[in-house]
């Protein structure tokens, strides 16, 4: 017994996934009554443990040979991390939620439409009814090369990144730095356009950050895509209380109806008071390793009259700086089309 | 009549309560698992592989390596185990051991010693004459493309007024069937008994003992329930392995290939490249096609000649044209190997051929309906002279003209489409579509092999208690060949559909019987069904009047009695007889090669969808599709509806989507899962209006010809027809995925 928590071996321990057998060495599961839990655990079990909470990413690396955990520690226990609530400074959302109850929660719905639409995007019904808003925030990226053993790239600890010359579809268009990951959680672009923070708690004790702070670049980091160490989990998401005139909404562009990763996404969060644009968050998703903030964009909105603005203008000003490489340059007009097309969408809400 | 009733799928209650077994699911006694290691370079030679690490793993029973491998091949061009490899994932070595992990593991262990060679993905650069050799005899398969011809094209394009000439492309994409390929070998002594994917269970048994040097009959090769075949799992190589790990080990062995192996080491449809060239009048009369095509078939040859062969007939035969000539380079190439998917050549052959044919019209001014119905074949066949003798059976894929067509609902499939999704109301009007979403409609139509396949034989049987026994050795690749033969064999017996048994795809008790490909099941198989039935018909009538004493002239079978016409009362229940003949039953053995002397048999259709196009993604939703087909008497609608509907949603992806994508540098596959080879979701699959043609066959089963393959030719050409009329671009390459359209538009 380990942490005198329960621990349940499982020996060839098999899952269904796409109608394969997929195959994973054994590991044991252990689950944590609260949240000191945690920190004991990883305190005393060696640096093979992971956090498991929905699981829908984790098997996935699993199965796919990107980890070979010997433990994991399973959070679906701790009932705390699954309260909604609203209090002064806005909602606060418990890690744990499943977003098929987020999405149909009546405080998330009437107020917050982008992050609804957000929901309502990723993956199927049963990926939904299982996966947790905090997994979906700490998913790892989802370039071919990365998942694929068979190529040791840079985000494996390899030497190279093989989508710089390789195949490129779905990669990075702005801040590829040698590594041209995209982040994948539609989620997270959606509540940074909400300027959402989130409560981390770990070994180090509680911390708040702005969700936007929780990511980190290959610039900054080449393994890892959030500033979460070892045993720090994310405990809630706190997304500031809507304000009177505040529109939003999330767009995503995809190859097939459902199932599908972003190709580009974009969330855009305004107040219009009169007319008149007095706050603008705009980010975009599947361009960029991290979360992309256009802040041009919301600069050029913030002042003017809704209705009076160039969208389409602003759609390519979205897209300025790109540098794509061989195989992901649609994404600049993809890019210029979403935002262009967010914004008229407020405009005449 | 059961014929042309939608009785219940044979395979319906398992298959649907999930308790329908596939090979993966079998178990056996003392079964081991085993695990195959595979190339990490595309092209390389393997020096030496040492074992001794393995060998120290406990668990592990047995292993083969290139280097203990006995002599044999799988296939022309393929031996069980090679020491050169050939792609990333080709086979190299096998383990067997007590459990999947230990297998695992044990293949880790196993140290391979590689020289890289250099290695050539593309087919064209592999024609290159300092192309590097994927295989000895050179990559172009045959050392020379194949040319069919008729007429002079030479001649037809001096004599005409306008030449087109154009290039398209299309992937190669996975079949990606929900089952991954698994095979299971035990023997008892010197019989090895194979449970295996399987879609010819007495080829797969051939292969496997040319492969392993054994009589046929000490073998028995059995095919479970397939979960997708789609043309693909016709390959030995995987089952001569397990065989012989299970040989060595003394103890039955399973393998099941992960899906990431399905995907690379599967066999996916031949990337193409086709010039056409098309010479037509100014009132629209074609008097000459030329094509060339160049097929990337990967390391392997598989069914490259079939498929290579298979698609040039469009352009040799699906418009009138005196003048006709195809030239086809199979290639190899470091890549996986391709193989046969559902229709073979016919998708890529009839997507350029179509397309090009709406550029015609269009560049002519006439409506694409208007230049197919004056041009397409009818049913006096192609112009020209038979050269095949009269006292042979035509081929299904001639290329000659002076042949008649046994039917022909092409020009029915036309009109009935047409009218079906209004196309006289909508096409050439001035759309009033405005802003980014802009609609287009679009058709196609195509000519494909009827029915006849290889030799088909059929047994049948009258059991003890009355019910007969359906005995065939053909394989149910999961279109529903058991249920349509049942109902043809209940028909002409006049007995009840559920009176008939099926013993289906087991080589111990079934006769010979071909690969279930080509669309060929129900009419080739059928037709012997059908005459072993009237045979067994005969037989108990005779034996019905010899006991009873009555004329058989006054004997008929109707619901399972032998009735005498004169009397009601003399109603003999056929379990009498079967009771009576409980000793030496009452049985027919039908062999018979299908097809037919004097008439070409082919199967056709035509295909109608609208679109509409996001003009700045790229994004495109199908509003409509109407599928059109002739193949003779339906037998069973239902089952006909879901193969057609099931044929163009596989082949929406091929349209849209799917394509295995090889990063150049390293020739892995990038992308062998289902979330990056896009297939089509259900919320990306249309309603389809399925119609099919009042055409009757004189030469198939009650007047059925092929359906299978067909529904899935027409597809992608109809969509980039579709696509052209909404947004005024040609897609020349597939896939047309939103960034390709987008960037077909951004270019325009």
């Amino acid at each position: 017994m380990i942490c005198q928590l329960v621990l349940i071996e499982l020996q060839n321990y098999w899952i269904i996934v796409n109608g394969a057998n997929a195959f994973m060495k054994p590991f044991k599961i252990v689950a944590a009554k609260s949240i000191e839990d945690i920190n004991k655990c990883f305190d005393t079990t060696p640096s093979s443990s992971y956090i498991l909470a929905g699981g829908i990413d984790l098997m996935d690396e699993i199965k796919e040979g990107l980890i070979t955990p010997n433990f994991l520690v399973d959070l679906m226990n701790l009932e705390e991390l699954k309260v909604i609530k609203e209090e002064q400074d806005g909602l606060r959302v418990g890690s744990l939620l499943t977003l098929d109850l987020l999405e149909s929660n009546s405080l998330i719905s009437a107020r917050y439409p982008a992050l609804v639409q957000s929901i309502a995007s990723v993956g199927t019904p049963q990926i939904r009814n299982v996966a947790t808003i905090g997994g979906n925030l700490c998913q790892r990226p989802r370039c071919w090369y990365y998942r694929n053993q068979f190529f040791d790239c840079l985000k494996k600890g390899g030497k190279i990144c093989f989508a710089v010359d390789g195949q490129s579809k779905y990669h990075a268009i702005f801040g590829g730095h040698r590594c041209y990951i995209v982040h994948p959680s539609d989620l997270a672009i959606a509540l940074i356009s909400y300027r959402a923070e989130v409560d981390i708690v770990g070994v180090d004790g509680l911390r708040r950050q702005p969700l936007t702070e929780m990511y980190v670049g290959p610039d900054k980091d080449m393994l890892r895509e959030t500033s979460l160490q070892p045993g720090d989990i994310i405990k809630t998401i706190i997304i500031p209380s809507s304000v009177p005139g505040q529109r939003s909404v999330f767009l995503k562009a995809t190859e097939r109806r459902t199932q599908d990763f972003a190709l580009v996404s974009v969330a855009l969060v305004i107040t219009v008071v009169d007319g008149f644009i007095i706050d603008a968050s705009l980010t975009l998703g599947g361009v960029a390793p991290t979360p992309y903030m256009v802040p041009q964009v919301e600069d050029a909105m913030k002042g003017s009259a809704i209705l009076d603005l160039d969208y389409a203008r602003l759609g390519k000003l979205a897209a300025q700086g790109a540098t794509p490489l061989k195989h992901n340059g649609y994404k600049i007009g993809l890019v210029s089309a979403l935002v262009e097309r967010a914004i008229r969408s407020l405009a005449y809400a | 009549m059961v014929i042309g009733k939608s009785v219940k799928r044979r395979d319906l209650p398992e298959k649907l309560t999930g308790n329908a077994k596939y090979t993966a699911d079998i178990k056996l006694p003392g079964m081991l698992h085993g695990k195959i290691l595979r190339s990490v370079y595309p092209f390389a030679h393997i020096n030496s592989i040492d074992s001794s690490k393995t060998l120290k793993l406990p668990g592990v029973a047995s292993i083969l390596t290139p280097f203990d491998v006995p002599l044999g091949n799988v296939a022309l061009d393929m031996s069980i185990l090679d020491t050169t490899v050939r792609f990333v994932g080709d086979e190299v070595a096998a383990v067997a051991a007590t459990d999947e992990d230990i297998a695992q593991e044990a293949i880790e262990l196993l140290d391979v010693n590689y020289s890289p060679l250099p290695f050539v993905l593309n087919a064209e650069e592999a024609l290159k004459l300092d192309a590097p050799k994927v295989h000895e005899t050179g990559n172009l398969i045959g050392g020379e493309p194949i040319v069919l011809m008729r007429g002079d094209v030479e001649e037809g394009f001096r004599n005409c007024d306008y030449i087109f000439d154009e290039t398209f492309t299309t992937p190669a994409h996975s079949g990606s069937a929900l089952e991954p390929r698994a095979v299971i070998a035990m023997w008892e002594d010197d019989f090895l008994t194979i449970w295996k994917c399987s879609r010819g269970v007495h080829s797969d048994r051939k292969n496997i003992s040319n492969a392993l040097s054994m009589d046929p009959n000490k073998i028995r090769v059995i095919g479970p329930h397939l979960g997708g075949g789609f043309g693909n799992k016709d390959e030995s190589r995987l089952a001569s392995i397990v065989a012989i790990l299970a040989y060595r080990a003394g103890r039955p062995v399973k393998i099941e290939f992960s899906r990431e192996e399905e995907f690379i080491a599967g066999r996916c449809r031949h990337s193409t490249s086709t010039q056409m060239k098309i010479g037509v009048s100014r009132a629209g009369k074609i008097s000459a096609i030329q094509v060339q095509t160049i097929m990337n078939t990967g390391a392997y040859l598989a069914s490259g000649p079939g498929v290579i062969r298979r698609a040039g007939q469009a352009a040799l035969y699906l418009y009138r044209c005196p003048n006709v000539r195809y030239e086809g380079y199979l290639v190899y190439t470091n890549r996986p190997s391709a193989g046969s998917y559902r229709a073979l050549g016919a998708p890529q052959g009839h997507f350029a051929l179509e397309v090009m044919v709406d550029k015609i019209a269009h560049s002519l001014g006439m409506d694409p309906l208007d230049f197919r119905l004056m041009n397409h074949v009818d049913i006096v066949g192609q112009p020209g002279i038979r050269v095949t003798p009269p006292s042979e059976i035509v081929d299904t894929q001639p290329v000659e003209g002076g042949i008649p067509f046994s039917s022909n609902g092409l020009r029915e499939c036309l009109e009935l489409g047409s009218k079906a999704i209004q196309w006289r109301n909508i096409k050439g009007f001035k759309k009033s579509d405005s802003g980014v979403k802009k609609t287009g409609i679009g058709m196609s139509m195509f000519i494909y092999r009827g029915g006849p396949g290889g030799e088909a034989q059929a047994r049948l049987k009258l059991n003890y208690d009355g019910t007969v026994q359906l005995i065939t050795g053909l394989m149910d690749v999961g279109e529903g060949a058991t249920t349509v033969l049942c109902q043809i064999a209940a028909n002409e017996l006049s007995i009840p559909y559920d009176a008939v048994h099926a013993t289906f795809a087991d080589t111990h008790y079934t006769p010979n019987a071909p690969v279930t490909a080509g669309s060929s099941a129900t009419f080739s198989t059928g037709l012997a069904v059908q005459r072993a039935a009237g045979l067994l018909k005969s037989k108990i009538i005779s034996f019905a009047s010899s006991n009873f004493g009555v004329r058989p002239d006054d004997l008929r079978l109707k619901d399972g009695y032998v009735y005498e016409d004169s009397s009601s009362n003399a109603n003999i229940l056929l379990s009498e007889i079967g009771h009576l003949t409980r000793e030496t039953p009452l049985q027919t053995n039908v062999s018979l090669m299908p097809g037919s002397k004097d008439f070409i048999i082919n199967s056709f259709g035509a295909h109608f969808v609208r679109v509409e196009i996001d003009v700045v993604t790229g994004q495109l939703e199908i509003l409509q599709y109407v599928a059109a087909h002739d193949s003779g008497q339906i037998l069973n609608p239902s089952l006909a509806a879901n193969q057609v509907e099931g044929g163009i949603s596989q082949m929406l992806g091929f349209t849209l989507t799917e394509e295995m994508i090889i990063d150049d540098f390293t020739g892995g596959i990038v992308n062998p899962r289902y979330l990056e080879h896009k297939s089509p979701t259900i919320l990306d699959i249309p309603d389809i209006e399925v119609i099919f043609a009042d055409v009757l066959d004189p030469e198939g089963p009650f007047g059925a010809k092929a359906l299978g393959e067909l529904p899935s030719i027409g597809v992608a050409p109809a969509i980039a027809n579709a696509i052209h009329d909404a947004i005024g671009i040609w897609v020349n390459d597939l896939p047309a995925s939103p960034n390709r359209i987008a960037e077909l538009l951004d270019n325009s």
